[in-house]
């Protein structure tokens, strides 16, 4: 009886070590994938938008943020932090379980400096979060070709993010991602140069 | 291609103004006063003899400031209504000249310039004018003034309102070339929370000069948009969307060879609330502690058998 338990822990051992590294393998695959979407959708928005041109608040009374529909998926433009050779589409809805595949739109726009967008820091996409610094450029270009520039004018840590938390922030543009290992958010405020 | 911005058109200023007409508490509008229209055609110092110009009665005002698409225009699907800025004017200008251009719709009046490059258009009923781009062409540059709309009478700052209006339309000048560039279509939405309400395909009409050159199917499985290749030879080219879905409404937005087709949901329920945050999901925690359990058990197995040895 007695030995039948030790083998039966050995085989479980084993396959549980074996699933953690299926696991591992599995998700560096799945962040390989989302870097090749990424791009690939890049790409397509970098075909269809027209050429940038210089943003700003422009007193508009309609300010949502125009959609481009790309492989069965809306984005609302193109976010580029420059020292980190960092390009990333933008998703236009927020889904705090799909940010590992595409930074997302979490609330507001660029025309009255509302605008929110949570990421991921995994591999390739908000990967620079430890090492962006107060004074760094960040680009956001919406699909319509306008292209608003912002400085990092700071950068918190947080226990959470909510709309009420990141609302009262004197930013022009936000943009967050939980930390993977400490599990607390980085939070960059923007604001326009 | 050398660009050269010609005089700023007063049109979208006088436009802008038309809007806030009442809160700035300005004296009624005489819908009945005879009015008129000046368009003076000038780059710089060179004005511009001989172009036909035509201009269409998009919108009625009424005495209170107000105004409304009629005629002709009046069931298109586009939004004159609430617009504060420029760019909003350009779209709805654009998508308005792509119906008259499709549609082949009379003009309300038409002319041509003087040796002064200006042009008259009197006895007009007030309202809204949309007036047609045009284009001059010399062996040497091609110049093209911009569509626009203009409100007759405009208000003034002293809350009164004038009633033969003068313009100078914006124009673009640049030297023919044989090459081909790709020009493209692009389909917009702005429906946050009305996605289920999309067509499943739309149909664009494409126009050079007026004609047109193809109509094209847009949907998913193109994503929305559909490119093609013409040589920048100074032809005008339009973009018109038949088929509008229900409660959408129509802007074209045209940057440089891209026009970008944006079709707005109207229905706002007072805007959409702002989402939960949620956490994003981290994987390493059971990834740690599968992996643990899995030494645990191998542990214990090991222990165990040393023991029964």
């Amino acid at each position: 009886m007695r030995r039948k338990i030790t083998t039966v822990f050995l085989i479980f051992g084993v396959l549980l070590i074996l699933l953690s590294a299926l696991w591992m393998v599995g998700s560096t695959l799945a962040q390989d994938r989302a870097a090749q979407e990424r791009g690939e959708i890049l790409e397509q928005m970098r075909l269809l938008m027209p050429a940038p041109r210089k943003g700003a608040p422009d007193g508009r009374s309609d300010v949502s943020l125009p959609r481009l529909s790309l492989e069965g998926d809306d984005f609302v433009g193109i976010l580029e932090v420059p020292r980190f050779e960092t390009d990333l589409p933008v998703c236009a809805t927020w889904d705090a379980d799909a940010v590992v595949d595409f930074p997302r739109c979490y609330w507001g726009n660029p025309y009255d400096g509302s605008l929110m967008i949570g990421g991921s820091d995994g591999r390739g996409q908000f990967d620079f979060m430890n090492e962006i610094t107060e004074g760094d450029s960040v680009f956001f270009t919406d699909v319509t070709g306008l292209r608003f520039y912002y400085r990092v004018s700071e950068i918190r840590l947080a226990d959470g993010v909510s709309f009420e938390a990141l609302s009262v922030l004197d930013a022009d543009l936000i943009f967050f991602a939980r930390n993977t290992y400490s599990l607390d958010y980085t939070v960059v405020c923007c604001t326009l140069a | 291609m050398k660009k050269r911005i010609g005089i700023f058109a007063l049109c979208f200023a006088v436009v802008f103004l038309f809007c806030s007409l009442s809160s700035l508490g300005a004296n009624p509008v005489d819908v009945q006063a005879e009015s008129s229209l000046t368009v003076q055609y000038r780059a710089g110092e060179k004005t511009f003899s001989d172009l036909t110009v035509k201009t269409y009665r998009v919108a009625e005002i009424f005495a209170d400031g107000t105004y409304e698409l009629t005629g002709d225009f009046a069931d298109y699907p586009v939004n004159i209504y609430g617009i504060t800025s420029k760019t909003e004017w350009d779209s709805a200008v654009a998508a308005l000249v792509g119906y008259v251009e499709a549609d082949k719709l009379a003009p309300t009046a038409e002319g041509v310039t003087d040796a002064e490059g200006k042009i008259v258009f009197d006895k007009l009923k007030t309202g809204m004018y949309l007036t047609l781009g045009v284009r001059h062409e010399d062996p040497v540059e091609i110049t093209v003034f911009d569509a626009f709309l203009t409100s007759v009478p405009t208000p003034m700052e002293n809350a009164e309102h004038l009633y033969h209006v003068a313009v100078f339309p914006k124009s673009t000048s640049f030297a023919p070339t044989p090459e081909e560039r790709e020009y493209k279509v692009v389909k917009i939405w702005k429906d946050e929370g009305f996605e289920s309400r999309r067509p499943q395909t739309l149909t664009v009409e494409i126009l050079k000069d007026g004609v047109l050159q193809s109509t094209q199917t847009l949907s998913a499985d193109n994503n929305w948009s559909y490119l093609w290749t013409a040589p920048v030879d100074g032809s005008v080219w339009t973009v018109v969307e038949r088929n509008v879905p229900k409660g959408y409404a129509v802007a074209v937005q045209v940057q440089e060879r891209s026009f970008l087709l944006t079709n707005t949901y109207d229905e706002k329920l007072g805007g959409p609330k702002p989402p939960h945050t949620g956490d994003t999901p981290v994987s390493w925690p059971y990834f740690l502690a599968c992996c643990g359990a899995g030494f645990l058990m191998i542990t214990v197995a090991v222990l165990q058998k040393r023991k029964a040895q």
